[in-house]
C-alpha cells in the first residue's frame, strides 16, 4: 500500500464518520413541537408566553394531541425556554403556523418581539403574525380549535381561506412583516383575530380585521367591511336603495393606480376592474327578478367608488398611517418627482384619492336574470 | 495516470457550478435600496473584458497552465513570484468557499457537530477526488452531467414561488447613489466574476488555442443569467430589505416552497444544491494551488501539495469560531485580489503582446 492510498483510506473513514452527523441527531419524540405561540404582556416579567404544542402517544400510530405550555420571562427566547422546561425537552418552533401578539405589546413595537422569530435559523418565514383584538393573545390557542386538533392549524388555515379571496396573500407571513418593518417607506399589516362564545360554555376564534402598524406600532384596524376593498376580492353585502341588501362574490379584480402632480397636489386615481356574481337569490328582501343587472352593476359602482376614498379618509383621520401606500407607490412609479418633494410633501394628508370602477356581472349561477 | 486535462464541455461545466455557489452563499454584495441588478450587470460586464484578457493570454500558450506561462513570459524570478501568488490566491478562494459553507452549514444544521469534521467532509473530498486515478478530469466529468440537473433544480423550485413575488419590489429601478452602485459592482467582480482566474491555472483540451474562450464565454452567458435571474426574483420574493439583511436570501426564499402542503420543506435540495456547487470551487482552489506549488518548490508532486494544501485550507477555515472573520477578510482583501485578477493578467497581456515576434521564434508557441 503507497503511503497516498494510506491517506485515501484514513480520509474515507473519517469522510464515513462525518457522514452521520451524529452530534445533532435527536429523535421526533425528544422535541417539544411547538405549533403556535401567544405572547402577552406580563405584570411580573415583562411577557408571558403561551406554546401550543404536539404530546405525542406512545402507541404505534403516533397520535399528537395539542398541550399548551406556559412561561414568564423578560425576553422572547428565555419565555419560550421557560414554557418548555418542565417538559424535559427540546424547543423546535420550525412548524410554528402562527404567532399571535396581544394589543398591548403590538401597541408598543413588535420589532424586538419578531426579531428573535426572523433570526432563528428554525423559524419559517411562512409563519403568520396575528394580533390578539380586545382578548389576550393566550385566549386565542387555548380550546379554541373547532375541527382539528391544533388551534394553530386552524387559525392558519382559515385565515389563508380567507386571503384566497384577496390580495392580501402574502402580507400576513413573517417575511412580508420583516420586509415591511425594515422598508421605511412601508407599513406592516397583520391579521387581527377576536375570540367568539358559542353554545355549552365553548369558544372560538374568528377575523376581526386587519391590524396596521405605523413603524412596528399598531395604530387601529382596517374593519371587516373594508377589507375586501382594500384586498381586491372577497364577499360584499352592498345596499342596494330599496330592495335592501345584496350579498355578491368577488371573483376577480384588478386596480391599477394612476397618480397625476399638479399645482403641488398628488392626485390618485385607482382603476378597479372587477367580476361579480351573486352569492344568494336576490337580496335580502326581493327575488333575483326583481332586480336588473344594470341595478347591481350601479349599486357596486357606486359602493366602491364612495368607500375607495372613504379608506383614505378612515386611514387619514383614524390610523393616522399611510396604509394604502400612497407614497410608496408613488415613490416606485415616479422617483425623480417623489426626490423633488419628499419631506416637504404629507402624502397621507394632502393626497385626493378617487377611484373608477368598471364592473362585469358574471352570472347567478343556476337562475336567469331579468334584463 | 492522473488525468489533467479539461474538455471545453467539462470546463464549462466547472465553471458554471463555480459562479453558481454564489446564488446561496451570497458572497456578492448588495445595495440596501434598489438596483443591485444593475450593479450586477455592470460586474459582469467587466468580468466579460477580464475574460477575454484571460482568454487573450492563454491562446498564445493552450499546451500550458499559467505557471508555465508566468515563467516563460515574466522570467524565472518574477514568474516564480507571480506563480507563488497564483498559489496563494487558490488557497484563498478555497478557504473562503470552505468558511463560508461551514458557517452555512453550522447556522442552518449541524449546530453541535463539530467544525473540523464538516470541514473535512467537504476538504477532505475535494483533495481526494483530485488525487484520484481519474483526477480533475474526472470532476469534469461529474459537472457536466450535474450542471444543467443543479441549474433545474434551482429553476424548478424558484418558479414555484410566483405567487410570492412582487415585481413591484424592484421599482424604482435605482434607488441608491452612483458610488455605492460601483461599490458593489467591484465587490461582485472581485469575489465571483474574478475568480475565474483560477482556470488558467487548468489545462484545456489544447487542439484549438481558442477553446479556452469558447467555455469562458459559454459559461459567461450562462451564469450571467443565472446570477440576474436570481437577484431579481429573490428581490420580486423577499423584497429588498429582506434581501439585504439576510445572510442566505436565496436559501431563505427557498424555504418558502409550499405547494400544497405537499412539496414543502425543500431545504435538504436547496444544500445539496450549495454543496455541489461549493465544492467545485474548493476543488478548483486546492486543485490550482497544488499544482503551483509542485511547479515552483523542489517537491514535485502535485498529490503531496494537493494534501498539504487541503490540510492549510481546512485548518484556516475552521479554527476561528467567530464565522464573520473571513467574510470581514474577504471585505479588507479585495484590492489583494485583483492583483491576481487584473494586475498579474495585464502584465502578462502587455509582456506577451510586447514580446510577440521573439516568442514566436521559440517553441512554446504551437
Amino acid at each position: 500500500m503507497t503511503v497516498i492510498s494510506k491517506y485515501k483510506v484514513v480520509l474515507i473513514i473519517i469522510l464515513i464518520i462525518s457522514l452521520t452527523g451524529c452530534w445533532d441527531y435527536r429523535e421526533m419524540i425528544e422535541y417539544a413541537d411547538i405549533v403556535s405561540i401567544a405572547i402577552d404582556e406580563g405584570t411580573e416579567s415583562r411577557y408571558i408566553i403561551t406554546l401550543e404544542g404536539k404530546k405525542f402517544s406512545q402507541s404505534i400510530d403516533i397520535e399528537a394531541k395539542a398541550v399548551i405550555y406556559s412561561g414568564k420571562a423578560n425576553s422572547v427566547l428565555d419565555g419560550l425556554r421557560s414554557a418548555i422546561k418542565q417538559t424535559g425537552r427540546v424547543l423546535y418552533i420550525g412548524s410554528v403556523r402562527a404567532i399571535i401578539i396581544s394589543e398591548d405589546i403590538a401597541k408598543e413595537g413588535v420589532r424586538e418581539v419578531l426579531d428573535y422569530f426572523i433570526r432563528s435559523n428554525q423559524t419559517r418565514l411562512l409563519s403568520g403574525l396575528y394580533i390578539a383584538r380586545g382578548t389576550t393573545a393566550a385566549s386565542l390557542i387555548e380550546d379554541t380549535s373547532m375541527y382539528s386538533e391544533f388551534a394553530g392549524y386552524e387559525i392558519d388555515e382559515a385565515t389563508r381561506q380567507i386571503e384566497l379571496h384577496g390580495s392580501y396573500q402574502n402580507e400576513n407571513n413573517l417575511f412580508s412583516i420583516g420586509d415591511r418593518l425594515l422598508d421605511p417607506y412601508k407599513s406592516p399589516l397583520a391579521t387581527a383575530l377576536e375570540t367568539r362564545d358559542l353554545p355549552l360554555n365553548k369558544k372560538t376564534f374568528s377575523i376581526a380585521g386587519i391590524a396596521c402598524f405605523n413603524g412596528d406600532r399598531l395604530v387601529g384596524y382596517i374593519e371587516k367591511d373594508f377589507i375586501p376593498i382594500f384586498g381586491g376580492n372577497g364577499v360584499l353585502s352592498i345596499p342596494c336603495d330599496d330592495y335592501g341588501v345584496v350579498s355578491l362574490n368577488i371573483y376577480k379584480s384588478k386596480s391599477k393606480r394612476s397618480y397625476e402632480y399638479k399645482n403641488n397636489k398628488v392626485y390618485l386615481n385607482i382603476d378597479v376592474k372587477m367580476e361579480i356574481s351573486y352569492t344568494e337569490n336576490g337580496t335580502n328582501k326581493y327575488g333575483i327578478d326583481e332586480i336588473t343587472k344594470e341595478e347591481i352593476i350601479g349599486h357596486v359602482i357606486d359602493y366602491f367608488e364612495l368607500n375607495i376614498p372613504a379608506l383614505h379618509e378612515y386611514a387619514k383621520k383614524e390610523l393616522q398611517t399611510d396604509v394604502l401606500e400612497i407614497e410608496e407607490f408613488f415613490r416606485k412609479y415616479h422617483f425623480s418627482t417623489w426626490k423633488k418633494i419628499e419631506g416637504t410633501y404629507d402624502f397621507l394628508r394632502d393626497t385626493q384619492v378617487e377611484a373608477d370602477v368598471e364592473v362585469i356581472f358574471r352570472g347567478a349561477g343556476q337562475f336567469q336574470l331579468r334584463e | 495516470m492522473k488525468k489533467d486535462i479539461l474538455s471545453v464541455r467539462q470546463t464549462f461545466s466547472i465553471m458554471i457550478l463555480f459562479v453558481s455557489s454564489e446564488l446561496i452563499l451570497n458572497m456578492g454584495d448588495s445595495l440596501k435600496g434598489n438596483g443591485t441588478w444593475i450593479a450586477i450587470l455592470i460586474a459582469r460586464l467587466i468580468t466579460f473584458l477580464v475574460i477575454l484578457l484571460y482568454s487573450y493570454i492563454m491562446s498564445y500558450f493552450p499546451d500550458k497552465d499559467i505557471f508555465d506561462v508566468n515563467k516563460v513570459v515574466l522570467g524565472n524570478v518574477i514568474g516564480k513570484i507571480a506563480s507563488i501568488l497564483f498559489a496563494l490566491y487558490g488557497i484563498y478562494v478555497a478557504v473562503m468557499c470552505s468558511g463560508n459553507v461551514i458557517s452555512f452549514i453550522k447556522l442552518v444544521t449541524l449546530q453541535k457537530t463539530p467544525i473540523i469534521i464538516i470541514g473535512s467532509l467537504f476538504v477532505g473530498w475535494a483533495a481526494f477526488s483530485i488525487t484520484t486515478q481519474g483526477g480533475i478530469e474526472a470532476g469534469g466529468r461529474i459537472a457536466s452531467t450535474t450542471w444543467f440537473i443543479t441549474v433545474g433544480i434551482w429553476l424548478f423550485f424558484i418558479l414555484m414561488l410566483t405567487k410570492h413575488m412582487d415585481f413591484d419590489n424592484l421599482l424604482p429601478i435605482l434607488s441608491e447613489p452612483i458610488e455605492n452602485v460601483a461599490r458593489v459592482s467591484y465587490r461582485h467582480f472581485s469575489v465571483i466574476g474574478g475568480d475565474l482566474v483560477l482556470f488558467m491555472g487548468i489545462l484545456i483540451d489544447p487542439s484549438n488555442k481558442n477553446n479556452r474562450r469558447k467555455a469562458y464565454i459559454g459559461s459567461f452567458f450562462i451564469t450571467g443569467i443565472l446570477l440576474l435571474a436570481n437577484n431579481i426574483l429573490i428581490t420580486a420574493i423577499l423584497g429588498t430589505y429582506v434581501n439585504y439583511y439576510l445572510l442566505y436570501p436565496t436559501y431563505t426564499a427557498l424555504s418558502l416552497v409550499n405547494y400544497a402542503n405537499f412539496i414543502s420543506r425543500i431545504e435538504l435540495f436547496t444544500s445539496l444544491l450549495l454543496l455541489t456547487c461549493t465544492t467545485a470551487k474548493i476543488v478548483v482552489g486546492i486543485y490550482v494551488a497544488g499544482k503551483g506549488l509542485s511547479k515552483v518548490t523542489k517537491i514535485k508532486s502535485h498529490n503531496f501539495w494537493v494534501y498539504f494544501v487541503a490540510l492549510v485550507v481546512l485548518f484556516l477555515s475552521s479554527y476561528s469560531k467567530d464565522r464573520t472573520l473571513l467574510e470581514k477578510i474577504n471585505r479588507e482583501l479585495l484590492w489583494a485580489k485583483n492583483i491576481v485578477q487584473i494586475v498579474i493578467p495585464l502584465i502578462l497581456a502587455i509582456a506577451i503582446t510586447i514580446k510577440k515576434p521573439k516568442l514566436a521564434q521559440s517553441e512554446l508557441i504551437q
